[in-house]
């Protein structure tokens, strides 16, 4: 089967499947963005389907439920906030409880549905984009990067496929996903050399969890973690810490965009490049990404990425 | 009892306005054939404004399972029911 087929079939059996979700997918209103879009969209299910298959994900129905899962538990909860103004989280203890400590959970639909996003709503894969096109390619070619929040490990795999001469580092507060990024590289043929991973809160850690290179480090990641934490600042003030001067540190979030484990509600885009500012922090380039132009009481909804520079 | 027999009865009307409103077309447009993409404006995004609307004017809540069937207005109409809102015209 051609990729490209692949990236199809799965777009249509979702629309045949969960027709709610259909109109909010890439493709669904073909542009020339989207054209241009595709091809990342067809790498991250080539990284899905091809360096999965050993943790018995490589079922395309399964990965289907699994993001559609995602996809109405987004709807169901955005609803509610537009009610509320509130997302709808639980406090970090019973997040880390009832969902990142929760194998069930996270190995049997979430990270596998929160990977699938990547590839199938626009947003998701813009910034993917923006992370390959503005990232990857500005960052030393062998750099020490160190990511907080991996979650299901797309980033540190094409981290490591785009620069084979990067040493990974990432902390999660989830062993779940600690063992599925590590899957994940392995089945991709990344060498153990390459990476270092560890289960760990950043917010609340005094030393790395591992030995850190003598040359530092010289990159950091952070992507849709902010809004899961109580005080986004500290993570902040972590990789303003841990990374080297003039670093370069890729970070993503969202605006008033719930989901089951978002705590923090960044109003607009200003009040997270004010939390930028407070912890020392440039910005070299954002992205601001309107979900369907929607707005709530004046407020829009919005995905939000910027790199930023120690 | 008599309260309850009104709050039943008119439930086809409020929930026809509902969609009206949130899909922008005329109220005589909305039967229980009317579904997603048909009109053009029930998207996804109708579909997250129709749960809010329908939640907060029966004082239920849809559940993941819910809003998978969200489809039709007969779709919704079978999901008010399996929560004891009936559907009387």
């Amino acid at each position: 089967m051609r990729k490209f087929n692949l990236l199809n079939d799965i777009l249509n059996e979702i629309k045949n499947k969960y027709p709610n979700i259909g109109s909010g997918l890439l493709g669904n209103r073909v542009t020339e963005e989207d054209a241009q879009l595709f091809p990342y969209a067809e790498k991250i299910l080539d990284y899905y389907f091809n360096y999965n298959k050993n943790i018995d994900i490589s079922d395309i129905s399964k990965s289907i439920d699994s993001f559609a899962r995602i996809s109405l538990d987004f709807l169901r909860l955005q609803a509610r906030f537009m009610k509320t103004l509130k997302y709808s989280g639980l406090s970090e203890r019973m997040l880390n409880k009832n969902l990142y400590k929760c194998k069930q959970k996270m190995e049997g639909y979430y990270l596998n549905g929160l990977f699938l996003t990547y590839a199938l709503w626009p947003n998701h894969v813009k910034i993917y984009r923006y992370y390959n096109e503005y990232f990857l390619k500005k960052i030393p070619r062998n750099t020490n990067l160190i990511e907080v929040g991996g979650g299901h490990g797309l980033m540190a795999l094409t981290l490591l496929k785009t620069l084979p001469g990067a040493k990974y580092y990432g902390i999660d507060l989830s062993d779940s996903s600690v063992r599925f990024t590590d899957r994940l590289l392995r089945s991709a043929g990344i060498a153990h050399i390459n990476y270092k991973l560890k289960e760990g809160n950043a917010t609340n850690l005094n030393i790395l969890p591992f030995s850190c290179p003598k040359s530092g480090l010289s990159s950091g990641l952070c992507c849709e973690v902010l809004e899961h934490v109580e005080q986004p600042g500290k993570l902040l003030d972590f990789f303003k810490k841990t990374l080297q001067k003039k670093s370069k540190l890729f970070i993503t979030t969202v605006i008033n965009i719930d989901a089951e484990d978002h705590i923090y509600l960044f109003k607009n885009a200003n009040e997270i490049r004010q939390l930028f500012y407070q912890n020392g922090l440039t910005t070299e380039s954002e992205l601001v990404l309107p979900l369907n132009n929607f707005k709530i009481n004046g407020r829009f909804s919005s995905n939000y990425a910027a790199i930023l520079i120690t | 009892m008599n309260s309850l027999m009104e709050y039943n009865m008119d439930m086809n009307i409020r929930l026809k306005n509902l969609f009206a409103k949130v899909l922008k077309v005329n109220i005589e447009d909305i039967t229980d054939e009317t579904m997603m993409n048909n009109p053009a404006s029930w998207d996804s995004l109708a579909t997250m404004l129709l749960i809010a609307e329908i939640e907060d004017e029966f004082h239920i809540e849809f559940t993941i399972n819910d809003i998978a069937k969200v489809i039709s207005v007969r779709a919704v109409k079978e999901i008010l029911k399996s929560k004891g809102i009936n559907n009387n015209e």
